[in-house]
């Protein structure tokens, strides 16, 4: 699984400082994929995993598990729903 | 032909072919050769890729938009400025963007504030303006691509404020906050051709977070009556 061609991820910071991460298309991709992908810190995470390509979702739960404090169900539901998102908008591929 | 234009306070060298695009940059014309900041150099192969990509087989029709194309790259990379899809007007000395997707009736609206506030108003740009950043203030500036109607002068004003149009039966605005209106920036934006430009685009919209613009969300029918909320809540808000 990897992220397709032409997409860009990029940190925002509000007034508050507080960051949220969005994921725009650039080149021919912006003629289909219109608008902006908005992800929280994990799913930057996720995505950034996907920039590189991975086997499967077990390898990124796996790194996730060393980076988060947090029980596996969760961390492979949040997992599996950013991917979900990411493959319905066309980010990702595989 | 090959003539100087400032453009968005740069003076750039353009050569291209046709006499359609040195009627549109006409305005835009300045007589001086010996300080220039870049040079856009139009060949037959760009015109061709144009046309290809355009479906328009007339290379006259096409040049203006090569043009276009690379000058929006150059700002992108070079300049800190991008090309905006908006009706654009200076008003006491401050500079407006009403951006809209095409046919909501951003024209019809800054046309109705023309009405009543007579000359007061003075377009920038009906179509895509150019909106940069300069030590560390935003400004706005006309471009060569002024719409169908012509409407713009080649002047600079400092940006104040991002309306988007929403057509509705009645008129109401409210003002929103930066994350809010982004997806309204982004989409009438010129598309980066790559990563490296839409790097860079983000890098200038990041920062019009921190310039002091406001944001706002009008929605209006097509009447005069609608340019009075945008005085009384825009302009003099």
């Amino acid at each position: 699984m990897k992220v397709k061609e032409n997409f860009i991820l990029r940190e925002m910071k509000n007034a508050n400082g507080e960051s949220s991460y969005i994921v725009i298309a650039v080149g021919k991709t912006a003629e289909k994929f219109k608008g902006y992908l908005t992800l929280n810190e994990t799913g930057a995470f996720i995505y950034k995993m996907l920039e590189k390509g991975v086997y499967n979702v077990g390898e990124i739960v796996d790194s996730m598990k060393t980076e988060y404090d947090a029980p596996i169900e969760i961390i492979e539901k949040d997992v599996l729903n950013i991917i979900k998102i990411l493959k319905d908008s066309g980010v990702i591929d595989g | 032909m090959k003539n100087v234009y400032k453009i968005a306070g740069l003076n750039i060298l353009i050569e291209y072919f046709y006499n359609e695009t040195s009627i549109l940059l006409n305005k835009f014309k300045v007589e001086d050769f010996s300080n220039i900041d870049f040079e856009i150099i139009i060949t037959k192969l760009d015109i061709e890729k144009q046309m290809e990509l355009t479906k328009i087989n007339e290379p006259s029709f096409v040049e203006n938009q090569c043009i276009l194309d690379k000058l929006s790259s150059i700002l992108l990379s070079k300049y800190q400025g991008f090309i905006f899809h908006g009706s654009s007007i200076c008003y006491d000395n401050n500079g407006y963007v009403f951006t809209a997707p095409s046919g909501t009736g951003k024209s019809t609206h800054v046309n109705n504030l023309v009405k009543v506030l007579k000359d007061k108003i003075k377009y920038v740009n009906d179509d895509k303006p150019i909106i940069k950043i300069e030590k560390n203030a935003l400004y706005l500036y006309g471009s060569p691509w002024e719409g169908k109607h012509f409407l713009g002068n080649n002047i600079k004003a400092k940006l104040k404020a991002f309306i988007f149009i929403i057509r509705d039966k009645c008129n109401s605005i409210k003002e929103v906050d930066f994350f809010e209106f982004l997806p309204k920036i982004l989409s009438q934006s010129q598309k980066p051709k790559n990563s490296t430009e839409g790097q860079k685009l983000l890098d200038i919209i990041s920062a019009i977070n921190n310039l002091g613009v406001k944001f706002y969300v009008l929605k209006c029918n097509k009447d005069v009556s609608s340019a009075k909320l945008t005085i009384d809540r825009v302009f003099k808000g």
